[in-house]
């Protein structure tokens, strides 16, 4: 019988509980990978119940047959009781946990235990680029009078389904509201005209139409149209508009748009309607900063949206390769920049 | 015969004083640090100033492990380097017949270096060395000696970190909600360019009570939510 074991995370439940979610996932449905029948749950006395009830509600709802144990210790460093009924077995899986100190006692366990002398031990790994977990087979033997152990240890990646949502990491309570955009089969018509003038015509012209037509303030009004944009696009799965930052709805920090892409990038957009270059360059800098998201920042990219001259003029004025991970683009390109950011190609 | 091997993290400081830490125990630990394309030139330059350091490229750990004596007892540091770089090099010693012994930093919440140790989960401890400013200096490469003497930004032995502290010019209490968001941006990439140079957890930003100016709470939120510390 395999079980896994689990050690619930006092910080970040969601990704915690996520990562659990994708491997009890990843179990069930992946070819070679044995039937969990059992859970493992170990944490110290910091935690609440309401803690502990999340991972056992994630649990429960990938198979409620599951049987779960849970293991109670002095301090998540200090596994002192985590031996004899609770210890180390053959056909174990381990969901690696964060901190490094629990890995070296792991690595220490299974070294040294006496409980686990002979057999197999899975480690599982989700990786950051959230799309695949490595698993790395130990298979254990000790032989020879003094009992010395040998471990051999196979590393075997394998894909799984993308359980991470951008909403997840906006509801961490230090940030604040934001607005949800779902997503449009077509882009308004009115909005389709504007972006035919922001791309052709000048900047007065989209101004105009702008205010006439859309909003009496020509920021939010440009910002809306790239709203519209981006929910015609396929390769998003979650947009977010007017995210904001900061404990307690002080909104510390506004941001027009964080989006996730269906590879699991988030990209932080800025909208500036503006014909003043400085504006456009500031902003540039600006977004080369990292966004206080707790997200690899591997996985963050940025774009400054904003009408077809001024992209065209910002890129045939600056260097382009002093801010190369801040993508600026044009209504007519932006989703096209999306694309390939998604299939990981980001380049200009 | 002790090698002490891990991989090197991206605060690269902080393994060149796990390094020394392990060779200060005595005269037969070396230690080994497993390099990534990202890390190599600054391992290099550690092997230059200790010759009791050895760097190894990660690719070529399994030759040195071909190589290596059979008296030789490892020692792995967990911590360092990413999670995939500690299991890969791990495998290797594994799958060549090793078991080392592992240690971790043991880190008391005020951090201070007489309360940092290597330990080992059998309750051997290594008092961390301290790293001088005179070490820094020279193991620092010259661009990132530019970088920290540009923005005043110190290196504290007692931490064993960077500090940045965001100097504030004189007519701060006049600024408007635009220029606060500028100065801001400016000392958030400083602090962030510092990170990504010697490594998120080596840099240490702080600021004096904001109220001194009569800045907004927001500003303060947005500073602390940036990784500063420092009074409202």
């Amino acid at each position: 019988m395999s079980r896994l074991i689990f050690f619930a995370q006092p910080h970040n439940i969601e990704w915690a509980v996520t990562k659990l979610n994708s491997t009890l996932h990843l179990f069930q449905q992946q070819d070679g990978l044995p039937l969990i029948e059992r859970v493992l749950l170990l944490y110290d006395n910091s935690f609440s119940r309401d803690m502990i009830d999340e991972h056992v509600n994630a649990i429960k709802n990938i198979n409620y047959k599951i049987d779960l144990d849970e293991l109670v210790t002095p301090t998540l460093g200090e596994v002192s009781n985590w031996n004899g009924d609770y210890g180390l077995r053959d056909k174990d899986w381990i969901l690696l946990p964060h901190p490094g100190i629990l890995l070296g006692k792991i690595l220490h366990e299974i070294t040294n235990s006496f409980d686990f002398r002979e057999g197999n031990i899975g480690l599982c790994h989700p990786n950051p680029d959230g799309k695949t977990i490595t698993m790395f087979a130990l298979h254990k033997t000790t032989s020879g009078p003094a009992g010395l152990p040998k471990i051999r240890m196979k590393k075997v990646p394998l894909e799984t389904d993308n359980f991470q949502t951008l909403k997840t990491i906006l509801d961490n309570p230090s940030n604040g509201n934001y607005n949800t955009v779902l997503p449009l089969a077509t882009i308004p018509l009115v909005h389709k005209r504007a972006i035919d003038i922001l791309v052709k015509g000048t900047h007065e012209e989209s101004l105009k139409y702008i205010i006439d037509n859309i909003n009496k303030s020509a920021g939010f009004g440009f910002e809306s149209i790239v709203q519209s944009i981006l929910s015609t696009s396929r390769d998003l799965t979650e947009i977010y508009h007017s995210v904001s930052f900061g404990a307690d709805n002080r909104e510390s920090q506004e941001e027009d748009f964080f989006v996730l892409t269906k590879s699991q990038q988030i990209i932080w957009i800025s909208c500036k309607f503006t014909k003043t270059i400085g504006v456009i360059r500031n902003e540039v800098k600006r977004l080369r900063l990292i966004p206080p998201l707790t997200f690899p920042k591997e996985r963050i990219y940025s774009i400054l949206a904003t009408s077809r001259h001024m992209a065209e003029k910002y890129y045939s004025e600056s260097d382009k390769d002093e801010y190369p991970d801040v993508h600026v683009c044009h209504v007519e390109n932006i989703n096209e920049k999306i694309y390939s950011i998604s299939n990981r190609d980001g380049g200009n | 015969m002790q090698v002490a091997v891990f991989p090197s993290g991206l605060s690269s400081l902080n393994t060149l004083q796990c390094c020394l830490s392990f060779i200060s125990e005595g005269d037969n630990w070396t230690c080994w640090i497993i390099s990534t394309p990202e890390t190599r030139s600054v391992c290099e330059r550690f092997e230059e100033y200790n010759p009791k350091i050895k760097a190894i490229f990660h690719d070529d750990l399994e030759e040195e492990l071909e190589k290596a004596n059979d008296d030789i007892e490892f020692n792995f540091l967990v911590g360092p380097s990413t999670r995939e770089e500690q299991l890969r090099a791990l495998s290797l010693l594994f799958n060549h017949s090793y078991i080392p012994k592992f240690w971790f930093i043991e880190e008391s919440p005020g951090q201070k270096n007489e309360k940092r140790f290597l330990s080992s989960y059998t309750d051997t401890k290594i008092p961390m060395s301290i790293l001088e400013k005179t070490v820094v200096r020279s193991v620092l490469l010259a661009d990132d000696l530019s970088f920290i003497q540009a923005n005043r930004i110190i290196w504290d032995e007692q931490s064993s970190r960077f500090i940045y502290n965001i100097q504030f010019p004189n007519n701060a209490s006049r600024f408007g909600k635009i220029k606060i968001r500028d100065f801001q941006d400016k000392a958030l990439g400083i602090f962030q360019e510092a990170q990504k140079r010697f490594g998120k957890h080596a840099v240490e930003g702080r600021h004096p009570p904001l109220g001194r100016f009569g800045w907004h709470q927001n500003a303060h939120d947005r500073f602390q939510q940036a990784g500063f510390r420092g009074g409202r």
